[in-house]
């Protein structure tokens, strides 16, 4: 199996997303680098945590002013992205994009896991997208697929997200299902499925098998 | 084998509610059947239990929600998908299924007593086996207990087949109940009782010798059991055991037919005692029965002092019986002479009784003409029935059926014959008791219909109803045969020592046979829920209840004939 703590050291640190602000046992908050290379809402990162390997699934992603109390409410432009970019061109250096993941498991001495880790994610350290591999070999334990984490996103959400939790899961379904063929996501599926009713979610299955049906 | 297959675990249980149990698989619903036999295992003992109802728990939203997305999108994925999620609900119990078990015995050091605890929690349940089942109810010796039905399984692929014993020297210790709805099969399990006794009587397995007294309302008995399309379906007991039976009928173009003696009562044998019970079945008036005896001395007063004025010599008994059934031969040429006594009895009913009981007189004698008409009232001299059969039952050899015939459904025509054999019968009883005789034999009355004669109304005045009181010590018992138990009186229900419960479907008659049960609510489900053949059996029998699928017919037939042929040695055959 891939060594992938050695894979990620390898990435440059350019091409890392960008680096962690805030974070607990449960979740952690970075900053985007370039907005161009944003990553996408149901996401799964990796942070470079030290030897370990913390990932987390992107629950929130939120864009502001760099300093709001200094430039106060941006000012309509009326223009595109592409005439912005033009027009203001260091517009990009006074936005802030920062994204807020759940930690739904780690990767440590040549293992996947699939639960919280021991350790949390330091401020600063660097956040990297998942590779395809990656994904794939996080969701495949012994020859067995599973996703048992969701849970863990779910109870992690405050209670106006958990209300919107089936969009996220929409959303999570459609983006886990483009590193599985059809065989394996009837199996991620099913792990997904007993992971809620052993974590008394039995309730959002029924959400889920809907959102399967019309991928 | 079963033994060790795990229906389920106990997850609550109350002795007066019973014990509920998760089934392990949610799809043991559609493998267990209800009314069957289970095993508890808990940590001290062993519990017998009954299922009394099966039920999905748990999950009905997620399935109505499946049930929704399946048919909102209908697909193969989407089909697919709905039966993994079932598979995986089921197994994690989101799915969940109980039984509910009525506990009917527990094992104590080496024997077995009336439950008085309850399992602990996750007792383990597996389906009774055969040894359980001997353990709880002890075996088959085919001397004094006899299997008449088989332990449903409580697994449906199961072939065991595992009979439960009665002990039928106990079974003819007291008068005991055969109920159920129409079509259920309780006429093949009174000929197969009827069969059983008679066998115990060659096998010397009672104390006392049994005598029965069938009263065959549809002749199933004294020629053919039919199947539940109405057509013949094999001998009934009169005819497997024709040496020991005396099969008569009333109704004389079958009687012919068969070659079955003819039931006759000869009119002067008729008595007012007799037309008194038959008051509510004919419809006679209050008036009518309350003036019969003054009727009966006013005829016969007039009677001998016309005759005697005429110098007619009729030696009648009692001349007003013969008056009433239009039975007056030897004066039918002179019908002077019966007008002059006809009009003076009418006048003098008019001056000593009153005008009304004239009224009363001629619609009591109109309703009772229909006995003029039928074939068993006999107008010539010769033997009468009652008595032949009494003599049979008191100190002959044979047993007696009498097979109704076209009077099957006839119910006036029944109760009438009905009636006047238990007065004979209670009479002759009565007599020899004061006389300070032992009665040599038992004798059971099969009994159909039996809410006619024993309506809570009725039964105190009825001969049957003495008989069940008075006479059990004696050793005249009832078995009592009805589909409607309700209707008979909580005091003759409650005097059955034994009860065999067919299926029914009315609250009341489930109530009250289920009355001198223990846990009797929870066994209401169990006999709504019976299937045709299948029997709640209960009483001193045997040792538990129990639910029975009731043997084959046609197969216990040829097993009583087998042996009754070579009575010498009790040929083993497989099932018994």
């Amino acid at each position: 199996m891939t060594d992938w703590l050695s894979k990620i050291k390898e990435i440059s640190v350019e091409d890392s997303l960008g680096e962690i602000v805030s974070s607990s046992n449960l979740s952690f908050k970075f900053q985007v680098y370039n907005l161009k290379r944003s990553p996408e809402y149901s996401s799964i990162v990796i942070v470079l945590a030290g030897d370990l390997l913390i990932n987390g699934v992107i629950t929130s992603i939120q864009m502001n002013p760099k300093d709001a109390l200094a430039l106060g409410t941006p000012s309509p432009l009326k223009r595109t992205r592409e005439q912005i970019e033009k027009d203001y061109a260091d517009i990009k250096d006074k936005l802030v994009m920062t994204c807020e993941a759940v930690i739904i498991g780690y990767y440590e001495n040549g293992k996947f896991y699939q639960k919280i880790p021991r350790q949390i994610p330091w401020i600063h350290d660097l956040v990297f997208q998942a590779p395809s591999q990656y994904i794939r070999d996080f969701h495949i334990m012994n020859n067995n697929y599973k996703l048992s984490y969701l849970p863990l996103v779910y109870n992690s959400l405050s209670k106006e997200e958990k209300i919107s939790f089936s969009f996220f899961m929409d959303t999570f379904i459609g983006y886990i299902s483009l590193f599985f063929e059809k065989e394996e996501m009837d199996k991620i599926i099913r792990s997904i499925q007993e992971s809620l009713i052993l974590n008394g979610l039995d309730y959002l299955i029924e959400n889920l098998n809907e959102i399967y049906i019309n991928l | 084998m079963n033994e060790k297959i795990r229906i389920g675990q106990v997850i609550g249980a109350s002795l007066s509610n019973g014990i509920f149990v998760q089934l392990s698989r949610s799809s043991f619903v559609e493998e267990i059947p209800s009314n069957s036999l289970v095993v508890i295992q808990g940590d001290k003992r062993k519990y017998l239990g009954l299922i009394a109802d099966i039920s999905l728990i748990k999950g009905t939203n997620h399935a109505s929600k499946l049930a929704n997305i399946e048919s909102r999108f209908p697909s193969d994925k989407s089909r697919n998908l709905t039966k993994n999620t079932k598979e995986l609900f089921s197994s994690y119990g989101v799915f969940s299924s109980a039984i509910h078990i009525i506990p009917l015995s527990q094992t104590a050091k080496n024997s077995t007593e009336d439950v008085d605890t309850i399992p602990s929690y996750l007792s383990v349940v597996s389906p009774a086996t055969k040894d359980d089942v001997e353990i709880f109810y002890g075996k088959v010796d085919n001397r004094l207990n006899w299997g008449i039905g088989f332990v449903k399984s409580s697994l449906k692929e199961s072939e065991e087949n595992i009979l439960i014993p009665i002990n039928l020297d106990v079974l003819v210790r007291g008068s005991f109940g055969i109920f159920g709805k129409a079509g259920t099969g309780k006429t093949m399990l009174g000929n197969i009782i009827a069969g059983l006794i008679i066998l115990g009587n060659k096998t010397k397995s009672f104390e006392k010798e049994v005598k029965l007294l069938i009263f065959d309302m549809h002749s199933e008995y004294g020629l053919k059991v039919k199947d539940q399309h109405g057509r013949d379906y094999e001998d009934g007991v009169g005819r497997i055991f024709k040496n020991d039976f005396l099969i008569l009928s009333p109704d004389h173009t079958l009687a012919e037919e068969y070659g079955l003696e003819k039931f006759e009562i000869k009119i002067e044998n008729i008595t007012e005692e007799y037309i008194i019970n038959v008051k509510e079945v004919f419809d006679l008036s209050d008036a009518f029965i309350n003036y019969l005896y003054d009727y009966k001395a006013i005829y016969n007063e007039i009677f001998e002092k016309v005759a005697k004025k005429y110098g007619i010599n009729i030696d009648l008994k009692n001349p007003w019986i013969h008056y009433l059934f239009d039975d007056l031969p030897l004066l039918k040429d002179n019908k002077k002479t019966l007008e002059e006594i006809e009009r003076e009895f009418k006048t003098a009913v008019r001056e000593k009784i009153s005008p009304g009981a004239i009224y009363a007189l001629s619609s009591g004698k109109s309703k009772l003409k229909y006995l003029s008409r039928v074939d068993f009232i006999s107008k010539n001299s010769g033997e009468d029935s009652v008595k032949k059969i009494i003599n049979e039952l008191f100190d002959g050899n044979r047993s007696v059926i009498i097979s109704m015939g076209r009077y099957g459904d006839d119910l006036r025509a029944y109760t009438f014959i009905a009636n006047i054999i238990s007065m004979k019968i209670w009479n002759t009883a009565v007599n020899r008791i004061m006389k300070g005789e032992e009665l040599k034999y038992k004798i059971i009355i099969f009994l159909e219909e039996a809410h006619k004669f024993l309506s809570p109304e009725g039964y105190y005045k009825n001969p049957f109803g003495d008989i069940a009181r008075e006479l059990r010590k004696r050793g005249i018992l009832l078995c009592i045969i009805d589909q409607r138990p309700s209707q008979i009186a909580e005091d003759v229900i409650a005097m059955l020592w034994n009860s065999f419960v067919f299926s029914l479907t009315e609250a009341k008659d489930i109530t009250s046979v289920t009355r001198n049960l223990k846990f009797s609510s929870l066994f209401e489900s169990v006999i709504s829920n019976l299937k045709r053949r299948e029997a709640l059996i209960f009483g001193e029998m045997i040792k538990i209840p129990a639910v029975v699928t009731i043997v084959d017919y046609k197969e216990m037939v040829k097993y009583l004939k087998r042996v009754y042929e070579n009575q010498k040695t009790l040929v083993e055959i497989p099932g018994y």
